[in-house]
């Protein structure tokens, strides 16, 4: 098992800074995953672990070893290519081969490598096959399969799943995990999906334009996203300024675009004019089932529009005017927001329909983001 | 047959039809004057005689292995060269545009010029001699021209046709993806393994193709042999056209040599290209 440790990494390609100041701890047989938007440097992080592309300052250690002009081909490391990168004039047993054979592993070991990773990664009936004859899921195996067979401290994975349906990408996903429990290989895996990087991580390493927004678990990176970046890209949000009005203990008073609002949080928040947040799913639309203590905060909303999702119903909502509020108040500077909403099966409200809506308090949080 | 297939065929026909019609015309003609038909000196009947002739001929042998030596060794030497200059220019760099068209002027230049040129450079009092002597490399100025191994006709042959096989060889290691030598460099592979393993296979066609085209043209040059070449031994070509000029049934013999010539370009592309596959991938899968 392998750690790495990046300090103060920066890469650039000629003007164009790739990464900027990238530290990053990872302990061995953890599963991180660097979640990110198309070109904010998460395969250009990977690749740097690999050794494909070099730091332009800063320091790397692998396993406790400096990687300083260490090529990839030194490197404790095996990569899984978005591509999947398959040799494709070798057979599946020659691709799956073809690290041991560079590593001089002799024939013996080599031929029980083999059995272990083609079962491992259910491939045993396609070993003389050659790539352009396999499935896009087989061909993935194979890609993971070869990386396996070199036994690396560290697999990286760049977006490995993007070319396979959404059924196959499921199961994959699943059997990646659960090799990584079994082998307990360090796991870095990029991904631009956010719903892959919570299903899959024990730590997501959130990235937008070279850097790191926010590190931290799923659990974390979900519901506490430190700015409106990392709670805008990572699920759907409803993000508001908010100008705080008054506390009291942990209840505060705040005026946003939509009127003033009640957030209950244990965490203060970082200025007066900050900004505040809620998931869609923790809004429903039973407005007059308001709870005793007065602490939700209700709205009523036209329904714009209306989407049905299976397991989940979605609305755009425009709210209307809030009748206690003070025009005057009310924050200038934000127009009128629409505010998404998700309850669980199928929502009667029609398109155009006026619904109450309630928000608990509880359910909105300050985002360490002043504006 | 509808009016689109026709159209369609009526298209293909100006130039599919004049290869085909030439090439069955041609060879069907040397084939028939090669066995005694089509005689312009004698009577038109079947015979083998020019065959036992031409056979017995050890100019001919000399002949046959110097112009399969001058090919084999040129085809090869021209890939050779030019791998590491497509790998050099896979990916762009300031100034690739103009190294590149700079190594395919070549092209540009017809062999009889490339020749001359050639000849006057390594002539007895020519530009390379000079320097050799000024430099003190040597008292007095060596004869190059002309010489008996066909090294001159070697250098113009790679020197001509090192381009045709860049321009194939560049376009098929760009065509390998970035994502692939990574991979093998990822698993482990040093740049020796990364180019006999996965380069090499996976130019195959191309590496094949040009070896085969580059064989066919050296094996039947007349343009660098004559200006360039040994003086105590003729190429193929060379004795073709000497035997048209010089003997009585010179048509009948000549036609004789034309058919070795091309069975030896045919057999002998094929047999290196072939060669060049099995060394390829046993290469790769060691």
């Amino acid at each position: 098992m392998t750690s790495v440790l990046i300090d103060s990494v920066n890469v650039r390609f000629g003007d164009f800074e790739a990464l900027r100041n990238i530290s990053l701890n990872i302990d061995s047989g953890t599963f991180v995953t660097l979640l990110g938007p198309s070109g904010c440097g998460k395969t250009t992080l990977l690749k740097t672990i690999a050794g494909f592309t070099p730091l332009s300052s800063g320091k790397m250690l692998i396993g406790g070893k400096e990687t300083h002009n260490l090529p990839p081909e030194k490197r404790d490391t095996a990569m899984c290519f978005q591509s999947y990168a398959l040799f494709p004039h070798l057979s599946v047993a020659n691709n799956l081969l073809f690290g041991p054979k560079q590593k001089k592993l002799s024939k013996q070991d080599q031929a029980t490598r083999l059995q272990d990773i083609a079962s491992q990664v259910s491939l045993t009936s396609q070993l003389d096959k050659f790539p352009p004859e396999l499935s896009g899921g087989q061909q993935q195996r194979v890609a993971l399969g070869r990386a396996l067979a070199i036994q690396p401290g560290i697999m990286l994975f760049d977006e490995p799943l993007s070319n396979l349906d959404a059924k196959l990408r499921d199961s994959v996903r699943f059997e990646i995990r659960q090799l990584q429990k079994q082998q307990g290989f360090t796991a870095i895996y990029v991904t631009h999906d956010q719903a892959e990087a919570l299903a899959m991580s024990d730590i997501v390493v959130v990235m937008n334009k070279g850097a790191i927004e926010q590190i931290g678990s799923p659990n974390d990176i979900y519901h506490r996203p430190i700015n409106r970046f990392v709670a805008d890209f990572v699920g759907a949000a409803n993000i508001l300024p908010a100008q705080v009005l008054e506390q009291h203990g942990n209840l505060y008073r705040v005026q946003t675009a939509l009127g003033q609002l009640q957030v209950q949080s244990d965490q203060a928040p970082i200025a007066k004019q900050t900004y505040i947040f809620w998931r869609p799913e923790d809004m429903c639309f039973d407005g007059a089932n308001a709870s005793p203590n007065g602490q939700d905060n209700i709205f009523e909303s036209r329904i714009i529009a209306k989407t049905f999702l299976g397991n989940i119903t979605e609305c755009l909502l425009d709210p209307l005017p809030h009748s206690h509020d003070d025009a005057n108040t009310t924050l200038a500077c934000d127009k009128k927001p629409s505010i998404r909403i998700q309850n669980l099966g199928f929502q009667r409200a029609e398109e155009g329909e006026q619904v109450l809506i309630r928000v608990p308090s509880s359910n909105i949080r300050f985002l360490a983001e002043a504006f | 047959m509808n009016k689109q297939t026709l159209l369609a065929y009526c298209l293909l026909l100006p130039g599919l039809g004049l290869i085909i019609v030439f090439i069955f015309v041609i060879i069907s003609m040397a084939l028939a004057q090669s066995v005694g038909y089509f005689n312009f000196s004698g009577s038109s009947t079947f015979t083998w005689q020019f065959w036992q002739q031409i056979l017995a001929d050890h100019q001919l042998s000399r002949a046959f292995f110097y112009s399969l030596k001058i090919a084999t060794i040129s085809a090869i030497l021209s890939v050779s060269f030019a791998y590491p200059l497509a790998l050099w220019l896979r990916d762009p760099f300031r100034g690739s545009q103009f190294v590149s068209s700079l190594l395919k002027a070549p092209l540009l230049v017809h062999g009889l010029v490339a020749a001359f040129l050639y000849v006057n450079f390594i002539s007895f009092n020519g530009f390379l001699n000079q320097i050799f002597v000024h430099l003190g490399l040597v008292s007095r100025p060596i004869r190059m021209q002309n010489d008996s191994y066909g090294i001159g006709v070697i250098i113009l042959q790679v020197w001509k046709q090192m381009p045709f096989a860049l321009l194939l060889l560049t376009g098929a290691v760009q065509s390998i993806g970035h994502d692939i030598t990574d991979a093998a460099k990822d698993l482990g592979a040093g740049a020796w393994t990364r180019f006999v393993k996965i380069i090499l296979p996976l130019t195959l066609k191309a590496l094949q193709a040009a070896l085969i085209i580059i064989f066919i043209g050296a094996a039947g040059d007349y343009s660098f042999q004559i200006v360039a070449g040994p003086i105590d031994v003729s190429s193929l070509a060379q004795l073709m056209l000497r035997i048209q000029a010089n003997d009585a049934n010179g048509w009948n013999l000549s036609a004789t040599v034309a058919i070795l010539l091309m069975l030896t370009a045919l057999i002998g592309s094929a047999l290196l290209a072939l060669i060049t596959q099995q060394v390829i991938k046993w290469g790769a899968k060691r």
